[in-house]
């Protein structure tokens, strides 16, 4: 990235999680930097990049947080998750067993995110056609299912790398300039009598998630 | 009695005969059919019966189940085993019945079926055979021709042959018919006879049963009696409820009560700037959530309650009118801000009000410790009182009762590099000596770190005064000060107390030699406890504060083997060799912070009246320093539980290193007390002149923190760096303190240094970093430690409002957090990651 990003409206940050050889780190690489490295080392504890990006004129910086696969490189897990308002879910499509982790994944996101958190779940490597172990219909009806935007990408031949993290800091900028999400989503069931209803207008998450996988 | 047939008639073969025995054969016929219809629908019964008692046999087991549910109820407990017995115990004896059933009634009238009848019944196709024959023959017979007299007599043969067979066979037949006519009846009557006993047997034993538990149950019913009067009561006081419901209102709007708690929507600061609904409260002047939403789901899996604001008295409370929601407020405090909305508005300016009066209260009532939230001792609200330290625990360490300086009474202040507490008037004098001599907190004001607690733990005005204040009586032209006294006589005396360092004590000086010449240098602490030599160290710390150094100096001419060596400080109780005596494998007493078992260690050690401050010889030939320093006993305040005291987290060094009296200096004595991590030395030492910037040429140019991070005492590196040491001071490999504990694991350290600002990106002599170092040993506490703290650098350069990413600060709270409470799980934590690779470390220094 040639300028300085001293500039920016938004800033975002993003993690980047899944099962350790899946990815991450060479997605991220891709993204930041243009480069992929076939023999990059585990990750150990947490790695940052950041880019800027242009969404509807302003200036969104991510800062993505490249974090462990494997269970001893990781750090305090809460760590990770604080503050993150966006989470790339990475699986990697040659390796079945990464993808039955996404579950897993999935609910270490609950424990530990926010809850408006926007996840997209990213099949890594589609250019190991002939390896492939997860059909993509699955991955993308399993993503429905469980509200999270899917795309297939190729951190090596770059394929729909830039797509995904513009994709998902666009649906985070959507969000956060509504402004208007209610937290939590179902009404509370302990609500004393003197309470008003606050009157929130649907939000747009529905609308911006079908964007992704066209 | 039935009829019978007359043999003669069976003789004759009369039609009277033939009529007996079809009338017969149909009347058996039907009772066949009867007796196998009664067969079938009992084994139905049966069938069904026995579908019946595992269906009940199910149900007692569900009872069972049920019965766990009231296992905090013991009457219902109690009541339900007994009545499930009870179940089972029928259910036994209907087995048993149906068991019955099927030997008696279903065999018995089997068997009666089957051998009775069926002979009957297989007799009579034989008897129509005889009875055709003999019909043949008489025809034949009767067919003869007059003129065949050979044939004539053929017939008559055959003829009288088979009529007698006939009637040998009628006889047989009649018989059988008889018999089972007669039969019948007994053997059906004993059979349900058999069934009826069994039955009586059943329910007699159901009676006993019963019997047995009358009293039992009888008393249960009574119970019930009772309970359901009180469940009337309790219906009729809840047929109130929705009376509370406008009590609540009017109390909520009316009473200016200032316990106010309840739930506030809560807008996030960082992220999604979204709303959340908490439950809310004032307590001990904090604002403090729970982290459980309204639908009582856990947000977070650590603990379930968080400070929102640690000192209303800080914090200005404002209605919020623009933006577009109703009832919103704003807490300021110098840091932060965070906008709450309350219900209604009703419910906000309640709030508004209660929260200035909370502020108002809290800081006129500075002294008094201030219960905002009535029901805080609430076991799940007692967390923050947990994590939190009291600020009335300082006070519970010695001497800190009472000014460090005038003695006045109720100090609220401290300082912190001086580990002593001050009143408001010394602490004004302090704070004009400038940070460098002592850095003053608030007790009740000021948020604390748990690294300064823990070097407050270890000093305390006694411990302090003991080293400060040990030469008084040699310099009278200085008044004391005293509670009331003039500013000046305080300036005067704190500048010669802490600048000019005019009362401190002596350096520790040999002594001499009580008993056997002995040249083995032994050294005598096997690091225990604290409190431990107090039988031994009380005699000699009253004589040594009291009269103490008076003149009596030992005198030096001792010889060059003497050796002394630095105390080990630990207050808790982690052997790694077997103690002599088995006291230590009593649980119970590692929480008391005195135990009397290393006394046997000391068994045959001299306890000497010394005269020189800080000095005690227990072996021959050996001074161990800070002994006396060590003080009695005290309760351990509640600041650190037992699992967490001061020097919890840190590695066990080796023996106390001994060294010849020959290199005692302010700075050797520095040196070694920060391996041994003994803070009462280490302050000696400062106080006796140590310089903060040495090194030890001796010992691969290390500087004191060095000794400290490679103790892996937390305190310790705090005092140095409160004192002032230099935090990126390198050794002659070029290494800083922040290389060494990352080499080491220390990851409690690392975040200590990152906090006080050490360089992350130094490289040593061979080129390597700190990150370098980390990531070498797949540390990913430390790696993160280290690269988020550079990120955080890095937005803070970029930035126009500058200060620290809220992200950074929460997720080295958490690492703080997670090192103060679970120091354990994070060695544990280094040793799977990095044991391996500590091994091959660069660090050779043990």
């Amino acid at each position: 990235m040639g300028a300085r990003e001293d500039e920016y409206d938004y800033l975002f940050k993003v993690v980047l999680i899944g099962d350790s050889g899946v990815g991450k780190s060479n997605l991220l690489s891709r993204f930041t930097r243009n480069e992929f490295n076939l023999e990059s080392k585990s990750t150990i504890g947490v790695e940052f990049a950041t880019r800027s990006i242009e969404v509807d004129g302003k200036t969104i910086k991510a800062q993505i947080w490249d974090t462990a696969g494997q269970e001893r490189y990781r750090a305090i897990t809460s760590a990770y998750y604080r503050g993150a308002v966006g989470a790339l879910l990475v699986y990697d499509i040659a390796k079945h067993l990464t993808y039955e982790n996404v579950e897993r994944w999935l609910r270490e996101l609950r424990d530990h995110a926010d809850q408006n958190i926007v996840i997209m779940l990213v099949g890594n490597k589609s250019d190991l056609r002939h390896l492939r172990s997860v059909p993509t219909d699955e991955a993308k009806l399993f993503a429905e299912r469980n509200g999270l935007s899917f795309i297939e990408t190729s951190a090596l031949d770059s394929t729909n790398v830039e797509t995904a993290f513009q994709n998902i800091l666009t649906e985070i900028y959507r969000i956060v300039s509504q402004k208007q999400i209610r937290d939590p989503p179902e009404g509370d069931v302990i609500r004393p009598s003197n309470v008003e209803p606050i009157d929130v207008k649907p939000t747009v998450t529905a609308d911006v998630r079908k964007q992704c996988c066209q | 009695m039935r009829a019978t047939i007359d043999f003669e008639e069976c003789l004759k073969d009369s039609p009277r005969f033939r009529q007996f025995v079809s009338k017969e054969e149909t009347d058996i016929e039907h009772l066949e059919h009867r007796l196998e219809k009664i067969i079938k629908l009992c084994n139905v019964a049966v069938d069904s019966g026995k579908e019946y008692v595992k269906n009940q046999s199910a149900f007692a087991m569900s009872l069972w189940d049920l019965q766990q549910h009231f296992l905090d109820n013991k009457n219902a407990h109690n009541a339900l085993g007994k009545l499930i017995h009870c179940f089972q115990e029928m259910n036994k004896f209907h087995t048993t019945l149906l068991d019955q059933a099927s030997r008696t009634v279903l065999k018995n009238l089997n068997e009666f079926v089957k051998d009775d009848i069926n002979q009957v019944k297989d007799y009579k196709g034989h008897f129509l055979k005889v009875s055709e024959g003999y019909d043949n023959a008489l025809i034949k017979n009767a067919q003869a021709s007059k003129n065949r007299p050979q044939e004539v007599q053929e017939a008559a043969n055959i003829l009288s042959a088979s009529k007698s067979c006939f009637q040998h066979t009628a006889l047989d037949y009649v018989n059988y018919i008889t018999l089972v006519q007669a039969r019948k009846g007994p053997s059906i009557l004993s059979t349900l006879l058999d069934y009826y006993q069994a039955c009586v047997t059943y329910y007699h034993q159901g009676f006993d049963l019963c019997n047995d538990f009358d009293e039992f149950f009888k008393n249960i019913s009574e119970d019930l009696n009772a309970l359901r009067g009180d469940y009337h009561q309790l219906e009729k006081a809840m047929q109130n409820r929705h009376m509370s419901v406008m009590r609540y209102c009017d109390s909520n709007t009316n009473s200016a009560s200032h316990n106010v708690e309840g739930y506030l929507f809560k807008k996030k600061s960082k992220g999604f700037k979204t709303w959340c609904r908490r439950w809310f409260y004032l307590s001990d002047n904090q604002l403090v959530y729970s982290d459980l939403d309204s639908n009582c789901r856990k947000r977070s899996n650590e603990d379930s309650f968080s400070v929102m604001e640690e000192d209303l008295r800080i914090c200005t409370v404002r209605p919020v009118n623009e933006g577009d929601r109703r009832f919103c407020f704003e807490v300021i405090s110098p840091t932060k801000s965070h906008i709450l909305q309350a219900d209604s508005a009703d419910m906000l300016s309640l709030w508004i009000s209660a929260l200035q009066h909370s502020i108002g209260a809290a800081i006129q009532h500075d002294s008094t410790h201030h219960h905002s939230r009535p029901q805080s001792t609430n076991a799940p609200n007692a967390l923050p009182a947990k994590r939190r330290i009291h600020w009335e625990e300082f006070l519970k360490i010695p001497g800190n009762a009472q000014c460090c300086d005038c003695r006045g009474s109720d100090p609220r202040w401290a300082s912190i590099n001086l580990g002593i507490t001050l009143c408001i008037e010394c602490s004004g004098v302090h704070r004009s000596l400038g940070v460098h001599y002592s850095k003053v907190r608030s007790l009740t004001l000021d948020a604390w770190e748990t690294e300064n607690v823990k070097v407050m733990m270890e000093l305390g005005n006694e411990v302090v005064n003991r080293i400060y204040e040990a030469r008084i009586a040699d310099d009278c032209e200085l008044r004391k000060p005293t509670e009331q006294c003039e500013i000046g006589v305080r300036e005067a005396w704190i500048k010669a107390k802490y600048v000019e360092r005019r009362f401190v004590c002596g350096m520790p000086k040999p002594q001499e030699l009580l008993a056997s010449e002995t040249a083995e240098v032994l050294s005598i602490d096997s690091g225990g406890v604290l409190a431990d030599d107090t039988v031994e160290g009380s005699s000699s710390v009253a004589s040594g504060v009291g009269g103490l150094l008076t003149g009596k100096r030992a005198t030096l001419s001792l010889g060059g083997t003497r050796k002394w060596t630095v105390k080990k400080l630990r207050r808790r109780r982690r052997q790694l060799r077997p103690l002599p005596k088995t006291l230590s494998d009593d649980p119970s007493i590692y929480n008391t912070a005195k135990t009397g078992d290393e006394l046997d260690d000391d068994d045959d050690d001299e306890s000497i009246n010394i005269p020189s401050m800080s000095l005690s010889i227990s072996r021959d030939d050996l001074l161990v320093i800070g002994e006396d320093l060590a003080l009695d006993s005290y309760e351990t305040p509640g600041i650190l539980g037992s699992d967490q005291e001061s020097t919890e987290g840190e590695s066990d060094a080796e023996q106390p290193e001994e060294v010849p009296f020959t290199q005692l200096d302010a700075n050797m004595l520095l040196y070694h007390a920060a391996v041994v991590h003994n803070l009462p030395v280490m302050c000696m030492a400062f106080a006796l002149g140590a310089e903060k910037h040495w090194k030890n040429a001796q010992d691969r140019q290390r500087s004191f923190l060095h000794q400290a991070v490679i103790s892996g005492s937390v305190m310790a590196c705090e005092y140095l760096l409160l004192n002032g040491a230099a935090i990126d001071a390198v050794d002659e490999l070029g290494y800083s303190a922040l290389h060494i504990s990352t080499a080491k694991g220390h990851i409690a350290q690392v975040y200590l240094l990152l906090k006080h600002k050490a360089a992350y990106d130094l490289a040593s002599s061979d080129g390597k970093k700190a990150l370098d170092i980390a990531v070498e040993q797949k540390n990913a506490d430390i790696v993160t430690l280290l690269r988020l703290t550079r990120l955080n650098d890095e937005i803070g350069l970029n930035d126009e409002y500058n200060g620290e990413d809220e992200t950074y600060k929460d997720v080295m709270k958490d690492f703080s957090n997670f090192a103060a409470s679970q120091p354990r799980m994070l060695r544990q934590r280094n040793d799977s990651n990095t044991l391996e690779s500590q091994r091959s470390s660069l660090t050779n220094s043990d």
